[in-house]
């Protein structure tokens, strides 16, 4: 019976793409909606130097970002501990009353892929690699930038941010979730059996092209960017190109499962924590790096002026207290 | 772990490559170790640094991924493989994840440039 439940492919449920396809549509609106914002604004902020506080309090983005977090580890765990007592279960209900068969690996619990790599691990693998990619070349430029005394994508984003504090917050949850959902994975107990495991059927190349069609759509967005930045109103355009960047990362993953979970048996989330298994390593520095984003861009407080550096006032050094309008009302 | 619990032997089709991983963490060391340097002579542009440390990181774990990504698609599993007394212990970073957001999360909220 167990080995049955092992050898068959899980049920594909028709109302779960629907409802993800449907997320991302509304995130893409979102999408448009903020950008015009942004882009149509009088002005998003000063474009001498970005505000750093802004009119939602501090704990609403820390106490939001690491619930959501947890809540995105616990949506992708639960299930698994739940499908994983039923199996067990059945299991137990031999005849004899002796557990003949320990419960099958499931496949949440199994390293999909491990030791047969596959059309999916590739394409995960190749997805990774190109996310690494992306996140090299944003760290680079954010450093080009600083050498070259330009403005760095973080101070794009921070104006975005005090324009629109409560979509950034919804924003930020819904990275945080993700994160926590795809990179914050258990091996679980592991009990591997002699049963052989299914064939895996996804073919590797249309699952190929359809994260490439992704990556490259977030890449040539990065480039046209660039040249909006450049020709565009100051701050404005860049502001509404790092926000459309940061979710549009979002709309293409969610718009992407929708069609992988649509078209395969297994959700595309599986692979990426299988792959999270595979490498924890990598899972741990990417998680810690895109917490150090979230902190970055959605988390700032105003410093207390004057600020004091090695027991000496020195307000002149910070940008945020020359700037504010009253340095010495700050908290 | 699952080969100690199976007494399954090594997979005949995991090849003995370049030690890729030992590469990359020399020359991410070197590089912490120039920019450390250049700052201790010169501490202006430290944002500039810090950076370039980052995208040092990441452009070597790009590379090792690439690597892995490659060795999948010619069907030679666990391209990336850790010693084996590294192996239990790597386990560990997936308890460290919510660590290491949180962590994460604070750190770059101090980092304000």
């Amino acid at each position: 019976m167990a080995g049955q439940e092992s050898t068959n492919p899980p049920r594909r449920s028709n109302v779960t793409p629907i409802l993800i396809g449907a997320f991302g549509v509304a995130l893409l609106v979102l999408l448009v909606y903020v950008g015009d914002q942004v882009w149509t604004a009088n002005q998003v902020c000063s474009s001498r130097f970005p505000p750093r506080a802004t009119r939602l309090d501090d704990y609403w983005v820390v106490f939001a970002t690491i619930l959501a977090f947890v809540l995105g580890h616990a949506s992708a765990r639960v299930p698994v501990l739940r499908r994983h007592r039923a199996v067990t279960d059945r299991a137990a209900t031999d005849e004899t009353g002796v557990l003949h068969s320990p419960a099958q690996p499931l496949d949440d619990e199994v390293e999909l892929g491990d030791g047969h790599p596959t059309g999916p691990v590739v394409a995960v693998n190749f997805a990774a690699t190109t996310f690494l990619m992306i996140v090299t070349f944003a760290v680079g430029w954010e450093a080009y930038s600083f050498k070259t005394l330009q403005w760095p994508i973080t101070y794009f984003a921070r104006c975005a941010t005090f324009f629109g504090p409560e979509i950034s917050l919804g924003v930020a949850v819904i990275w945080a979730f993700v994160i926590g959902r795809l990179l914050w994975v258990f091996t679980g107990p592991i009990r591997i059996t002699n049963v052989p495991r299914p064939p895996l059927p996804l073919p590797f190349w249309p699952t190929s092209i359809k994260l490439l069609v992704v990556t490259g759509t977030i890449v040539i967005v990065v480039f046209l960017g660039r040249h909006f930045l450049e020709v565009g109103r100051f701050p404005n355009v860049g502001s509404a190109f790092a926000s459309a960047l940061f979710i549009g990362v979002v709309v293409a993953f969610t718009l992407f499962s929708a069609f992988f979970n649509a078209l395969n048996p297994r959700p595309i989330g599986s692979w990426i924590q299988a792959w999270a298994r595979r490498f924890p390593i990598l899972a741990f520095l990417l998680a810690t790096v895109l917490g150090m984003l979230v902190g970055h861009v959605y988390w700032s407080t105003q410093p207390l002026c004057p600020v004091v550096v090695a027991g000496q006032a020195s307000s002149s050094e910070d940008l945020d207290c020359r700037l504010a309008p009253t340095p010495s009302a700050s908290p | 772990v699952a080969e100690h619990q199976t007494g399954q032997k090594p997979d005949p089709r995991v090849q003995k490559g370049w030690p890729l991983g030992w590469f990359g963490l020399v020359a991410v060391l070197v590089s912490w170790a120039v920019l450390y340097l250049h700052w201790s002579q010169d501490h202006q542009l430290v944002e500039f640094r810090f950076f370039v440390g980052i995208a040092a990181l990441f452009a070597v774990l790009s590379t090792l991924s690439a690597h892995a990504t490659i060795d999948a698609a010619l069907g030679r599993p666990d391209a990336l493989r850790l010693p084996r007394w590294a192996k239990d212990f790597q386990n560990y970073f997936q308890l460290l994840a919510p660590v290491g957001f949180t962590a994460g999360l604070i750190f770059a909220h101090f980092f304000w440039h």
